[in-house]
């Protein structure tokens, strides 16, 4: 895997400008659209408690480009593209618009949502008029708005179809060409295809780059929040890369490939799989012999469980199968890995994350290796694989430890699950304790570790199976 | 009029697309309404037995009364309520696999519930009372008196959702039990069952409402006509009116709230949580059955598991016929037919009783001068409702971010039996105010209700995009908040109009010392006609109102429903789940 191409990639090779963006023209010296300058947001949980959602975020979009905002699930990205859209005033730091501080929704800037968040009850053609009625445009002008952007996008003959008649991909073009129809400068896309099927989200993806780089689309500049790498390389000038607790922007990588660009393009796939290394990049352990006094007298408070993404036993196997079995032999370049799982790549981080958290597997310049566990797991059979999953569990997630210690002190063999969910909550959102917990429990299960009575929201041993 | 009738028009996949009554609702329309005419032309009634009002002043109300009397209706509401539900198994049981036969009975629960709830009480008197009395003295002369209403609130609900639950099983896993040979009654019990009491216990939900209406009614209506009936809250605030006693009026009242909220979060809300594990849609998540039940007793906890072993043991009985393979173009054998003469039979009969009894057929002059009150009743009933729903709605957006403490108060007050408010409304605005105790209690919470839970459902996605695109002013209330919130707007207007005209008969007993109230039209015509003995009238009203309820809802609320659902979805045809 080559890394260091990238810093060679910073380049005045923007594939595609539109009218706004003069392609001759430097990029430091095209207008700044948008700045976000130290951008923060938390929200109150509880008397105490404050959790920081987006950290001292700042970024610049300028005309004629369109930038990427890559990020996990939860990391805070939708957020920010709310507080860039008007629709969240951020608890500190400033949003500027052309000069201007942002207060409020405005004409200059369009959102495409994750979902179209059509009407159901205004055909396709009100539906977009709806929005040019809101910029006082007259009713004229606005039919003959509404339909010249819907055949640009290529709903013409679709005016009068009703939203629940429509397909995903169709219904978010409505909504593609409804943040189209008010001409803005800035059209800010808060993953747009992610609620699509794979085909209708390739087709989507390729017409909107297609429309960009022929200077069709009437927008100044794209800002798309997505958390698919290669969505991001295909369509993105630059990327931001974001990661999460709080939220803030890692890492900016610059795309200098020529449109169309190719999935299978030598280029494309290293800076793929340098995105990747980023992404899955772990902080450095530090040791505390290593701290300033100043550090060490006042650490700060650390997360004592981490939250776990809700993986499957089967697919963990079925990965740890695949990694184990010849050619790979248990070490993989990532994409190829997904490519070769038939996975999406971003469907393989739960998937990674899960294995490494059971010390399964380690990650190393964006490759993939199995332990020694790991191996042994896949060679084994049936109740000897649950056995090694057993002391994974163990070993490695001291809750599950916390757990079996509980259960074994009691004379029932059973304890309450509520004081673990509020450990738990400790350390994270209760949405996301109550996913860690389920994960926990189907693991548990199938390593016969402990069983969980939903009705009696309870832990308890189950005799029958030995456990 | 009970609640699960409001279902039909939001939730349009347990009815046919016509909004015209076909040959089974007809049938079913004249088995009703020959049995009423035919009974209350028929049966011996005195007016001496039954006494007119303000009658003679009760015993007086006393303090120490009150806890007994709570304790005697939180009985009546939780005995009923079993026998309902058992009533409504057995029914759902007899006619398991019979489809056509199903479609009448359910055709025939449609038009029973259109009949006022106050109307069974009124039919149950001349049975239990006098010297024509069927009971007599016996000591369950009072307590059927008063159960009847709550049987109707309770029973006919339960068994229509039972019905169409069990309609909704998915063909797979019917298939998958025959495959495993499981014959007829294990079938039932361990595939139907369990989808049929989600829905049973919401419609027990659903009906609460009615059926602490219906109860409080028939309690307060016994205790005013001083019926040998044991002292329940109603009673005791019948006493309190007659008297004009503010305080035990209050405290009846403070009584009642108290066993309300005790019996939904005790009994009813335990009921969905229970029926929940059955639903694969819902997930038990407040754990409220769990924590009522953690503190039973050891020997309790071995009952209840020697009773799921009995049902367990019941369930797995190898009855009916064994599973064989069917030709595919079988006919299947169905009661659907005789189902349809049986009904037809007992209405025709009940004209041909009307016909010969002394009174003979209602007359055309009678019959329309019956008619013109109900319509006038429904004016009245129509205009504040309108005027409440248009009111709450502004009211309900404004506050959306307070819906979810709002709702549970609201779900109080609809349960709360409004018509224990109605002595202390007459006594305050007056006896000449045409319903004025139906304007002041109740409507306003049962129509308050669905909207402000519409505007808690309300898609968020949709409202982001209205604040994204800068949609306000008249803009966003045309475009975006009346189009969402048509269904809930209507289903408000709609419960609110089944629990008035409920209400509407039960609103003209209300006296005050000796004010009676004078704002009744048909319900007033009804009363008037059972007080002097005459149940052949009040019969007749009885059946015009049951015949306005189903009218009002085939050719109002069903067409209203169709049309708001094709202006809010763009869709022409309400999805069908079961037919």
């Amino acid at each position: 895997m080559q890394t260091g191409t990238m810093t060679s990639m910073v380049s005045l090779q923007t594939g595609f400008s539109n009218e706004a963006g003069d392609p001759l023209l430097a990029p430091d010296r095209r207008k700044t659209l948008l700045s976000l300058n130290d951008v923060s947001q938390s929200y109150h949980r509880d008397s105490s408690n404050d959790v920081q959602v987006l950290d001292t975020v700042s970024l610049n979009i300028k005309e004629g480009e369109v930038v990427g905002l890559l990020g996990r699930s939860g990391s805070g990205k939708s957020m920010l593209l709310r507080i860039m859209a008007g629709l969240l005033i951020p608890t500190s730091g400033t949003v500027i618009w052309r000069d201007t501080p942002l207060k409020g929704p405005i004409s200059g800037l369009a959102m495409v949502f994750q979902s179209p968040s059509l009407f159901p009850w205004l055909s396709v053609q009100d539906n977009v008029e709806l929005v040019l009625e809101a910029e006082s445009i007259p009713r004229q002008d606005r039919e003959t708005r509404a339909r010249e952007t819907l055949d640009l996008i290529g709903l013409g003959g679709y005016e009068n179809a009703w939203p629940h008649e429509l397909s995903g991909g169709l219904a978010q073009r409505v909504g593609l060409a409804r943040a189209l129809a008010v001409h803005p400068d800035l059209l800010l896309m808060d993953e747009p295809f992610s609620s699509l099927d794979v085909l209708a989200a390739e087709n989507l993806r390729t017409d909107l780059v297609e429309l960009w780089c022929e200077r069709k689309l009437p927008v100044k500049s794209i800002l798309m929040v997505t958390h698919s790498i290669e969505e991001a390389v295909l369509m993105c000038d630059r990327i931001l890369v974001f990661t999460a607790n709080p939220g803030h922007v890692e890492h900016e990588v610059k795309v200098a490939l020529e449109h169309p660009r190719l999935r299978d393009d030598p280029v494309f796939q290293e800076t793929v799989d340098h995105i990747y290394t980023l992404m899955t990049r772990r902080v450095p352990v530090v040791s505390e012999a290593d701290l300033p006094e100043t550090m060490t007298a006042s650490p700060l408070p650390q997360p004592v469980h981490a939250p776990i993404a809700p993986v499957t036993v089967g697919s963990m196997i079925g990965l740890v199968e695949a990694l184990a079995a010849p050619p790979i032999d248990g070490r993989a370049d990532l994409p190829l890995l997904a490519a070769r799982a038939q996975l999406e790549l971003d469907a393989l981080f739960p998937l990674v994350e899960a294995l490494q958290t059971l010390g399964l597997a380690e990650l190393e310049d964006g490759d993939i290796l199995l332990t020694e566990e790991a191996s042994r797991f896949a060679e084994s059979d049936f109740d000897e694989r649950k056995t090694i999953l057993r002391h994974a569990l163990l070993n490695e997630i001291p809750l599950v430890k916390s757990i079996c210690v509980a259960l074994d002190e009691r004379p029932s063999h059973a304890t309450g699950v509520d004081r673990f969910r509020e450990e738990l909550c400790e350390s994270m959102s209760p949405v996301y304790a109550q996913q860690t917990l389920q994960t926990i429990v189907s693991w548990a299960r199938y390593a016969e570790l402990f069983d969980f009575n939903e009705e009696a929201d309870q832990f308890y041993l189950n005799k029958e199976n030995g456990s | 009029m009970s609640a699960s009738a409001s279902s039909g028009v939001t939730d349009r996949s347990t009815h046919p697309v016509s909004a015209w009554p076909g040959l089974s609702m007809s049938v079913a329309v004249l088995c009703v309404t020959g049995l009423i005419l035919g009974f209350g032309s028929n049966i011996p009634f005195s007016p001496g037995s039954f006494p007119l009002y303000p009658a003679a002043l009760s015993p007086s109300a006393s303090i120490t009364a009150l806890p007994a009397a709570f304790v005697v209706t939180a009985l009546r509401m939780t005995g009923w309520l079993m026998l309902s539900f058992l009533v409504a198994i057995v029914g759902s049981v007899v006619l398991f696999g019979r489809k056509q036969a199903g479609n009448v009975v359910l055709d025939l629960l449609d038009v029973l519930q259109a009949v006022p709830l106050p109307a069974f009480v009124l039919l149950t008197v001349p049975l239990c009372t006098g010297s024509g009395g069927w009971l007599g003295s016996h000591a369950l002369t009072g307590e059927i008196l008063t159960g009847a209403p709550l049987f109707a609130a309770f029973t006919f609900p339960i068994l229509a959702s039972t019905i169409r639950a069990h309609r909704r099983v998915p063909p797979p896993l019917i298939l998958a039990a025959r495959s495993f040979g499981l014959r007829a009654w294990p079938r039932f019990w361990r595939l139907y069952v369990p989808f049929g009491i989600p829905a049973g216990m919401k419609a027990i939900s659903d009906a609460m409402p009615n059926a602490w209406l219906a109860l409080a009614f028939a309690e307060f209506f016994a205790g005013m006509k001083g019926l040998p009936v044991i002292e329940g809250i109603g009673g005791y605030s019948a006493a309190a009116a007659k008297q004009a006693s503010a305080t035990d009026s209050a405290l009846a009242l403070l009584f009642m709230a108290v066993l309300v909220i005790a019996f939904d979060r005790l009994v009813v809300r335990n009921l969905q949580e229970w029926a929940s594990r059955f639903d694969a849609r819902a997930s038990s998540k407040n754990g409220v059955t769990r924590r009522f039940f953690k503190d039973v007793p050891l020997m309790m906890k071995a009952v209840i598991s020697a009773g799921i072993h009995c049902i367990r043991i019941l369930g797995s009985l190898p009855l009916g016929p064994a599973v064989r393979a069917r030709f595919i173009d079988e006919p299947k054998k169905d009661a659907g037919l005789p189902a349809l003469l049986m009904a037809a039979i007992l209405g025709v009969s009940g004209f041909v009783a009307c016909a010969v009894s002394p009174y003979g057929l209602p007359d055309i002059t009678t019959s329309l001068r019956m008619i013109m009150l109900g319509v006038a009743e429904l004016i009245a009933i129509l205009i504040p409702l309108f005027a409440y729903s248009v009111l709450f709605l502004p009211v309900a957006v404004r506050l959306k971010r307070h819906a979810n403490k709002v709702l549970p108060l609201l779900r109080i007050l609809t349960l709360f039996p409004a018509v224990l408010f109605f002595p202390v409304v007459v006594a305050t605005t007056g006896t000449n105010t045409p319903l004025s105790p139906l304007l002041f209690a109740g409507l306003p919470f049962f129509v308050a209700q669905p909207l402000f839970a519409g505007i808690r459902t309300f898609p968020r996605g949709l409202l982001e995009v209205a604040r994204a695109y800068r949609i306000r002013g008249w803009q966003r209330w045309r475009s975006v908040i009346l189009p969402g919130m048509g269904k809930s707007w209507l289903e408000s207007a709609h419960q609110g109009f089944i629990w008035a005209w409920n209400a509407a008969i039960a609103a003209d007993i209300t006296v005050w010392g000796q004010h009676v109230s004078q704002h009744g039209f048909i319900g007033r015509a009804i009363m008037a006609g059972s007080n002097h003995g005459g149940m052949a009238y009040a019969a007749l009203g009885i059946v015009i109102m049951t015949l306005l309820a189903l009218g009002m809802e085939f050719f109002f609320w069903r067409p209203l429903a169709d049309y708001v659902h094709r202006r809010t979805t763009g869709r022409s045809q309400p999805a069908i789940v079961d037919e």
